[in-house]
Order: C-alpha cells, then structure tokens, then sequence
C-alpha cells in the first residue's frame, strides 16, 4: 500500500490484489498449478459482485502478473505495485527468514555449494525449486532474491530494494565465508 | 496457575498481535472503499504457513 500510494496507483485495486496475491498456494502445492495463475481465479470468484466487472478482472490480472518464477510481466501501475511489493518481502531481514522457513519445512540443508549455472538459469525454469531436496537458501539467492533488485518496476520499490538488499547480499556472503572457515 | 510454556505462547501471540495491528492499518484506506476487508481475506489463508502465509499477505 505504501509503494501504490507514492506511486499514485488505484489503492482499491491494490488493496484486494494484495490480499489475494497467495490465496492459491494450496492449490499449486495440490496440483502444481502455478499459485498466481490459481489465486487470479479465486480473487475473480471471491470478489464477483463486490465491484465493477473490469475492476476485478484488474485485480486479477494483476495477481497473475505478480509471480517471479512466472512467464507474465505486470503490465498496469498497479501490478507493477503489487510485484514490488512482494518481492521487497522476498529480500532484507524478512527474505533471509523466509527463505530458511521454506528450506526449514521443506527438510532442505541450509548450506550446499552452488553451480554457476543456477544463476544463469531463466526464472520460469525454477518453478519447482522450492519443493526439491537439493535446493537450499544459497540456492534461492543465487537464483532469484541476488536478481530482485534490479528487477523492480517502480521508483519507490527500487529506492526500498536498496538497503534490504545491501542487508542480504551481507547475511549470505557471511554465511559463504563461515561454511568455508574463512571467518 | 500459568505455565511457562503458556507464559511464552502467550508472550509470542501477543508480539504477533502488536505487529499486526501496524500492518492492517497499512492495508486500511481511510476515505477509499475498498472490495475485501482485511478480515474477510484472513478466511481464506491457512495459518501453518509461516513464509508464504497471511503474516506475509499483511506486510506486502
């Protein structure tokens, strides 16, 4: 909500996109559908009649545009909000939490040594990362949270990307540096 | 009487508590309307989910 405001976006569509954007994670850890694909047609039939019809389908789409690992990109100011936003809670303090909760109940290592190429990969090809065994945070780092930075589309989300991203970068090279021995 | 294992879960929610009610006033629209409340939208969230649950929905 605070990016949508500096950004002057449409705060009622920002509102109900924001939370519904994960509704769906149920289905995708069910079936394998993508989770915003799936919480796109939840928001569609949970907000039916509560507004205009091109509202909600803006509600929607946006939420179908918000996913990292997704073929999509936002194309209003207000899923350009709603991707920012997410992502900002994928990096910082918050970002390292959640990536070690996901490995943490997913029964995945802490720590494993990263190939090159796992950066390299596209981001629609790591769909299924975070339910395989031999992924770890470092990987979710290298992979996708080291990128998200760079990849914000609003002013207010690039300007708040800065210092989480700085905070870590720092966690993760530290935690290189331990495994290695080297501090 | 209170035992300390309540004592902590008690001290944990009312943490989650207080950090809550910033969160929801982030997602209040004073003089906007809006298509879904905060509470309503908690009904369809799972609570087991610490990382992608509802204590994330509030933050973004």
């Amino acid at each position: 909500m605070r990016i949508g405001r500096e950004e002057g976006a449409d705060l009622e569509i920002v509102q109900a996109a924001a939370l519904l954007h994960d509704v769906g994670r149920p289905i995708e850890e069910a079936t394998g559908v993508s989770h915003a694909e799936a919480s796109a047609a939840m928001a569609r039939e949970i907000l039916a009649g509560r507004a205009a019809p091109e509202r909600i389908e803006a509600v929607a789409c946006a939420i179908a545009q918000h996913r990292y690992r997704g073929t999509q990109t936002p194309q209003s100011l207000e899923a350009r909000v709603l991707f920012d936003a997410d992502k900002l809670d994928a990096i910082g303090a918050i970002g390292v939490a959640r990536a070690f909760a996901v490995a943490g109940a997913q029964r995945q290592h802490l720590w494993a040594e990263v190939a090159e190429d796992v950066a390299a990969r596209p981001a629609e090809e790591g769909r299924d990362d975070l339910r395989n065994a031999d992924h770890t945070p470092m990987h979710e780092f290298r992979f996708k949270l080291v990128k998200l930075r760079d990849g914000m589309f609003t002013s207010a989300g690039r300007r708040l990307a800065e210092e989480r991203h700085r905070v870590m970068a720092a966690f993760f090279d530290r935690l290189e540096r331990e495994v290695a021995g080297d501090a | 009487m209170e035992t300390r294992p309540a004592r902590a879960k008690a001290r944990r929610q009312d943490g989650r508590d207080k950090g809550r009610e910033s969160v929801v006033r982030n997602h209040t629209n004073e003089g906007t309307a809006v298509m879904i409340s905060v509470e309503d939208a908690e009904r369809y969230y799972a609570e087991s989910d610490s990382a992608h649950g509802f204590d994330h929905v509030l933050r973004v």
